[in-house]
Order: structure tokens, then sequence, then C-alpha cells
């Protein structure tokens, strides 16, 4: 029988690189992912493994991008405090014009329209726009509109999209969340003001210990919290059959990582979930999950 | 008619708390206990504490809302500060302690430090004010002992979790004033914190800086409004007030009579429903499930 799931990959800056290697140890155990649905980074991931690009492909891609050159600004753009110059380019020059039509499996990006506070499944039209949309983390990276709607970042409201995964799955296939966020309840590392590593070490303390700063520390940490909250609630409400955890956590949306460490947390994480995994297309507990509902 | 109330945060939005509270009393409802998240925390200690509607009402009412910001010397960093409103507060709260009040409250802070909801009910109410009510960056931090404590309303806006603990036998009415998913709303943005004259607000708010700024706030209120919803529907509280408010600004200069009219409105809306709610079938169900 053929192993089929439906993916939902959350948000969270770098930490979304550890998606590539749950992606690959999927495909190695024999698991085939026959939708998916992503948030911000979980969306740029996702896309080019819609569009074909086998896991090794994408993490040569990540492994190459240059963190410090993907964020320049562009005339025009909505105000932001980074922009994506660098990273639009790039797109551009990979998926070119490209649409979700031209996807191998269905796929969706999420995004969130501020107005109304309203969840947005992109699944049509301009594949990078979409992207940009679903990664424009409020404030850092300028809002972007598409048909009318400005909208920011899909993990705001929803940080792992399991309602949009669900909403392409074929019937009865499993849906598989991977959120990035840590629980609630943990201390938060995230978001706490990270300067330049070129910043002289005593002049970064200095900056750091400044109100206006620890002030702005507040609010990010908070946000952090909120999002860690609306993952969870999220989770519990919208029910995935499996939720799988890539220990990726402590790691700061924008740092600096090296890729290939943190996609081997994700494929660790695979890894201790696969008796999970395995269990969903157990016939016997699949009829009898059917039998309880 | 016995109940217990969770008041949900919102700013100024929470005038209408009082109308809720007046139009309960008016229609024998008996509130035995009271939880309050920011805004909503501030009425449900005045309640708590004894102060019928019609008291909180007048008091609010003579509150001079151009002196609510303001910074202490010894506060956290913010951007803003409610200097002026905390000295305000407490004029009226003073020293009195959770065991002056007449029933049992509690008010939610969230801990920055283990990033967890804490729900305040003993020592001095003043201090889980300045808790409750701290809008996180605007309004400063509150430190107590290991705790960074900031607004209750980043985790749980509306405490029907912290309302049922205080009261486990009593149905929770809630009284949420966030936006429903999916609605307009005018909560927070940079405008709306009236720190500026119109003219000079106007200029500035075609900065660049400025419209990310408001790109952030209104981002944080849709979040906030995101974690509302999910709490509602994971906490089930017995009956869900809300007063219609989206217009209305967090830290929005108000007409106090005005919006407590909505909270009345709202209560008005839904009586049939909370009256069913002591039908003797309901109750029964209600002892039942207590009882198992």
């Amino acid at each position: 029988m053929e192993k089929r799931i439906a993916l939902a990959l959350g948000g969270g800056g770098v930490k979304g690189i550890s998606h590539i290697g749950v992606l690959r140890r999927l495909e190695q155990n024999g698991f085939t992912v026959q939708s998916l649905a992503g948030t911000s980074i979980g969306a740029l991931v996702g896309a080019f493994y819609a569009l074909g690009y086998t896991p090794d492909h994408i993490e040569e891609l990540f492994a190459n991008f240059r963190q410090s050159q993907l964020y320049g600004k562009v005339k025009g753009e909505e105000p932001s405090l980074l922009g994506f110059n660098g990273l639009a380019r790039r797109l551009k020059e990979l998926i070119g014009e490209r649409a979700f039509t031209d996807l191998k499996i269905p796929f969706a990006a999420t995004a969130t329209w501020v107005e109304y506070g309203r969840e947005v499944c992109l699944r049509e039209g301009s594949l990078i726009e979409a992207l940009l949309a679903s990664m424009a983390l409020p404030g850092i990276f300028p809002m972007r509109f598409i048909n009318g709607m400005g909208l920011v970042d899909g993990g705001m409201l929803n940080p792992v999209p399991v309602n949009a995964a669900r909403a392409l799955a074929a019937p009865d296939t499993p849906i598989v969340a991977i959120p990035l966020t840590a629980p609630l309840g943990v201390p938060a590392t995230m978001e706490r003001i990270v300067l330049s590593r070129f910043i002289p070490r005593w002049l970064n303390e200095r900056i750091k210990r400044m109100r206006l700063v620890r002030a702005a520390d507040v609010f990010f940490l908070t946000q952090d919290m909120m999002n860690r909250a609306n993952t969870t609630h999220h989770l519990e409400v919208s029910k995935p059959d499996l939720i799988i955890r890539p220990a990726v956590a402590h790691l700061n949306t924008l740092q600096r990582v090296d890729a290939r460490a943190i996609i081997k947390v994700g494929e660790e994480a695979v890894e201790a979930a696969l008796p999970q995994l395995l269990k969903l297309f157990d016939t016997n507990t699949a009829a009898q999950a059917r039998a309880d509902v | 008619m016995d109940i217990a109330l969770a008041l949900g945060g919102g700013g100024s939005k929470g005038n209408s708390h009082i109308g809720v509270l007046r139009r309960l009393e008016q229609e024998g409802f008996k509130i035995r206990a009271v939880a309050g998240t920011s805004f909503g925390g501030i009425v449900a200690a005045f309640y708590a504490l004894g102060y019928t509607p019609d008291e909180i009402e007048d008091a609010f009412s003579d509150f001079e809302q151009t002196s609510l910001y303001g910074k202490s010397p010894g506060d956290e960093p913010s951007f803003i500060g409610v200097a002026g409103g905390a000295k305000w507060i407490e004029g009226h709260i003073r020293d009195r302690t959770f065991d002056d009040t007449q029933i049992p409250c509690a008010l939610t802070a969230v801990d920055l430090i283990s990033g967890s909801e804490v729900v305040l009910s003993e020592g001095l109410l003043m201090d889980s004010i300045l808790a409750t009510i701290a809008l996180p960056g605007l309004f400063p931090a509150q430190r107590r002992g290991e705790y960074e404590l900031t607004d209750g309303g980043v985790l749980d806006p509306v405490p029907v979790a912290p309302a049922r603990a205080l009261a486990p036998t009593l149905p929770v009415f809630a009284v949420t004033l966030n936006a429903p998913i999916g609605e307009t709303s005018h909560s927070l943005s940079l405008s709306s914190l009236n720190l500026i004259p119109e003219p000079i607000a106007e200029r500035l708010s075609r900065l660049r800086y400025a419209r990310a700024m408001d790109v952030v706030l209104r981002s944080l209120d849709v979040m906030m409004r995101a974690v509302a919803e999910y709490r509602l529907t994971i906490d089930r509280p017995e009956a869900i007030i809300r007063p219609q408010v989206t217009d209305i600004g967090t830290l929005a200069k108000v007409n106090v009579r005005e919006i407590a009219k909505r909270g009345e409105r709202a209560v008005d809306e839904i009586l049939p429903e909370l009256k069913d709610l002591f039908s003797w079938q309901k109750r029964a169900a209600r002892a039942l499930r207590l009882w198992v």
C-alpha cells in the first residue's frame, strides 16, 4: 500500500530549514507527500518541493543562499526595517514567472490579511508573489498587496497551516503537521535582540541596555509568545493526525546558521516519529480510528 | 442565578464591562466571582471591592483621559508608560489587597521569563493591576520576584479558566472585546495611541518607519484576536457576551457612559439565551456533570 500523506509546514525563519530534512527522511522511508501547505519559510520550502525539486536540490539552494545578501530594500516597496531584495531576485532566477498551475503536486501558501485579521490561503497566480506575502514578517519585511489585500506573514495568525493542508488533501489522507515554535511554558530564547556579529561586544552590550531597545525586546518577546500560543491552540483545535516537532525551538528566526546541521535535526525528528507515522497506515488502527469517528 | 464572570482586555473598549455588570445585576444574575484581564482586570478589581456599576461608571468618567501616559522613575523600560493612569487607579484602590474583596477575584498576567500565564489572586491589588495592564512594550513590565509580568491579554485575553477556578460549580459568562477573526478592527494602530496632536500624527503617519510600526501594531492586534478566539473555543464558557466595540481603539479617548451602554445592549441581545442557562434542565445537567 502506498503511504500517502499531506503536510502542513510551519513558519519560523531559519528554523524552517529543518523542513528539508523532514521531506528527505519521509521520502527515504517510503512516504509520498501528496499535497502540502506552508506558511512563511514553510511555504518557501514547500513551493520548491511542489515544483519538483528534490530535498537534496533544495538543500543545495539553501546552503548557497548568502544570508547577508538576502535582505536588501527596494525603492517603492511598503516600508519595513529590512527588505527582500536579494531573496526576491534569487527567487526570480529560480522560479521565474511560474504559477501555481505549474506545480507537480497541490500546494498552498498562507498569509495574514492584516486589515481583516483573516488567514488567506494563496493557491493561484504568481508563486513568487505568494511566497513574499507569506514571509512578510510585519515591520521587518514589507507588506505585500495581492488582489488589493495587504498581506503579511501567515504565521502571525496561524504558524502551522493544518486547515489549509486539509483543504488541499485528498479524503482519508493523514495530515502531518511540522510546527517549529517552542511549546508554551518554555522560556523563550527567540527574538531577544540579537545584534550583528560585526558590532563589537562592548557596544552590543551597551545597546542592549538602552531602555528603548529593552522595551522593543519585551514587545518582540510577547509576539513570540503569542505565536507559540496560537500554534498550540491551532494544533489542539485543528487536530492533525500527527505532529512532528524538529528540535529547533532554540534558534533565532533570522539567525545565521549552518543549514546542514539544521536539516539533520529535521531528519532526526522524522526518525523519532517513525513508529507513529507507520501506525497511520496500519490497517487495523486506521479502521479503528474511522470506527471511533 | 449565580454566575462567574470573565472580563476581557481591550483598553478603552473595556468601559463596556460596566454596562454588562449593570444589566446582569438588573436581570437578577448574582455575580459570585470575577476574573479580569488588562482593562477587564481594573473593572474586576473595582467590582470585587464592592463598587456598584454606577459608582464605577462615575469614577471612570471623572478620569482625565489625556493624563493616562507618563513614566515614573524606577519603571521598567517602555515606549510610553502609564504613570498617569496608575496614579489615578491607586487613588481609588489604595493599599487594599485581595483579602479585602467581597467576592473572589483574580487577575491574569504573563511572565516574560518563563513564557507562561500567571494568575494573580493575592497581595496588593494595585501591584496586580499594574501587571495585568502592562501592554507589551508600550507600558512598563512589572518585576515581581523571579517574574517579569506583562499584560495577561498576551496569552489569555478573556480569562475563562481563572474565572472557573474561582467558582468551579458556576456557569462562566465571558465578555470579549476583541473583534472576531475576519472583521476590521481599529484596536491597535499608530494613530490610535493618541500620542501626538492629529495634524502632526497625520504627517508622521506618512513617514516610512511610522508606517512599518503601524503594520507591527496591527499584526499584534490580529494575533491577540486569534489567541482570544482559540481560547474561547477551547475553554468553552457557558455564555459569550460581545459588546460591539470594534470601532474603538484600545487607547482611544472615549465617552465612558456611551461605551458602557454598548455593554448593556450586548447583554440584552442574548438575554433569553443567558436565562435559558438556568432552566431546570440545564441546572440538572450541570449538577449531573459535577457529580460524575
